[in-house]
């Protein structure tokens, strides 16, 4: 699995974990934009991967823009219920260690960019919050190691990771 | 503690508050324009519906979330009746201390007043995927502006 969809899915799993999250979408946290997914049902979560950009200095290193949607249907859910649930998304992910030792994925960092308006959507009704965060992560080995690699000469240093933090250097 | 430089930085402070900013709101002014010219050219692909239909409609969710990638970058916006263009603003906010820091702004942005549609086309709906074509622009053109600021700014605070 490459690292953008290591994220998706420690995302995915961080926001069906959250009792305020899991008590409006239930577990409806799709890995693709909502247009993508075949019949979804709301209300829902999407997230969908903007940019997608290498880091040149840690290898398989990527920064990525994510959006995360917020799909409520407006005829029982009011714009405070997509905003409250937009805080309770950016309380969760700001407040989380990312780092899945299962999912061989660290993430270094993660904040909100950006939160569009609340937008309606006619059909099939919807009330929609963008939320747009970046994302600095990178891929572990199996033994929670890192690897970097010097551009220059192309020399290959592995350091140990824990919770996310460089602990020792091979 | 020794204090060292005493004359450098009085320099500095002389000319922060005068030509430094001058150069700054006037760089930032340049940096609007560069970006501006981008986000104009992601607006303005050339494609019809009758181009899309003959495409195999690109868009479709049968091409994946990307779409087929008829256009570069992937995010470029078909112009139709050039509203999107129209709602296009850029500007600065001069050089000013806020909190503590002082800060110069450049944007462009899509008025949605003359385009409300803006926000769907750039944040997506729930058939369309999102174009983030102001992200995007400015993503692009980062290499660009950072040489600008660094050859107009790099000897601003010592030019008298």
């Amino acid at each position: 699995m490459k690292a953008a969809k290591r994220v998706l899915e420690k995302i995915r799993r961080v926001l069906t974990d959250t009792p305020a999250v899991r008590d409006v979408v239930q577990r409806r946290v799709y890995t693709k934009h909502i247009s993508q997914v075949d019949d979804p049902i709301y209300p829902a979560i999407s997230l969908y991967v903007l940019t997608n950009n290498l880091n040149n200095s840690v290898q398989e290193a990527v920064q990525l823009s994510v959006q995360i949607d917020l799909w409520l249907q407006s005829g029982r859910k009011t714009a405070v219920n997509i905003m409250d649930l937009a805080e309770d998304v950016n309380k969760v992910l700001n407040r989380q260690d990312l780092t899945d030792k299962n999912l061989e994925i660290a993430v270094a960092s993660i904040f909100q960019l950006d939160a569009g308006p609340v937008m309606t959507d006619p059909e099939p009704n919807l009330l929609h919050v963008p939320l747009i965060y970046r994302v600095d992560a990178f891929p572990t080995t199996s033994d929670d190691g890192i690897i970097l690699q010097d551009q220059a000469t192309g020399d290959k240093i592995e350091l140990n990771v824990e919770d996310g933090q460089i602990i020792t250097e091979d | 503690m020794p204090v060292i430089g005493q004359k450098l930085v009085i320099k500095n402070l002389i000319s922060f508050g005068s030509n430094f900013t001058k150069k700054v709101n006037k760089t930032m002014g340049s940096v609007a324009t560069i970006v501006d010219k981008r986000v104009k050219e992601n607006l303005s692909g050339g494609l019809t519906p009758s181009d899309l239909s003959g495409l195999d409609h690109p868009y479709a969710k049968r091409h994946g979330e990307r779409g087929k990638q008829v256009l570069t970058p992937w995010y470029k916006v078909n112009k139709q009746t050039g509203r999107l263009l129209n709602s296009k603003e850029k500007g600065i906010i001069p050089a000013q201390v806020r909190v503590g820091k002082l800060m110069a702004t450049a944007f462009v942005k899509l008025d949605t007043d003359v385009a409300p549609h803006a926000v769907h086309v750039v944040y997506g709906t729930s058939r369309m995927i999102p174009r983030p074509v102001l992200q995007g622009s400015r993503d692009e053109v980062l290499p660009a502006v950072g040489l600008l600021m660094k050859k107009n700014l790099i000897n601003a605070v010592l030019s008298t």
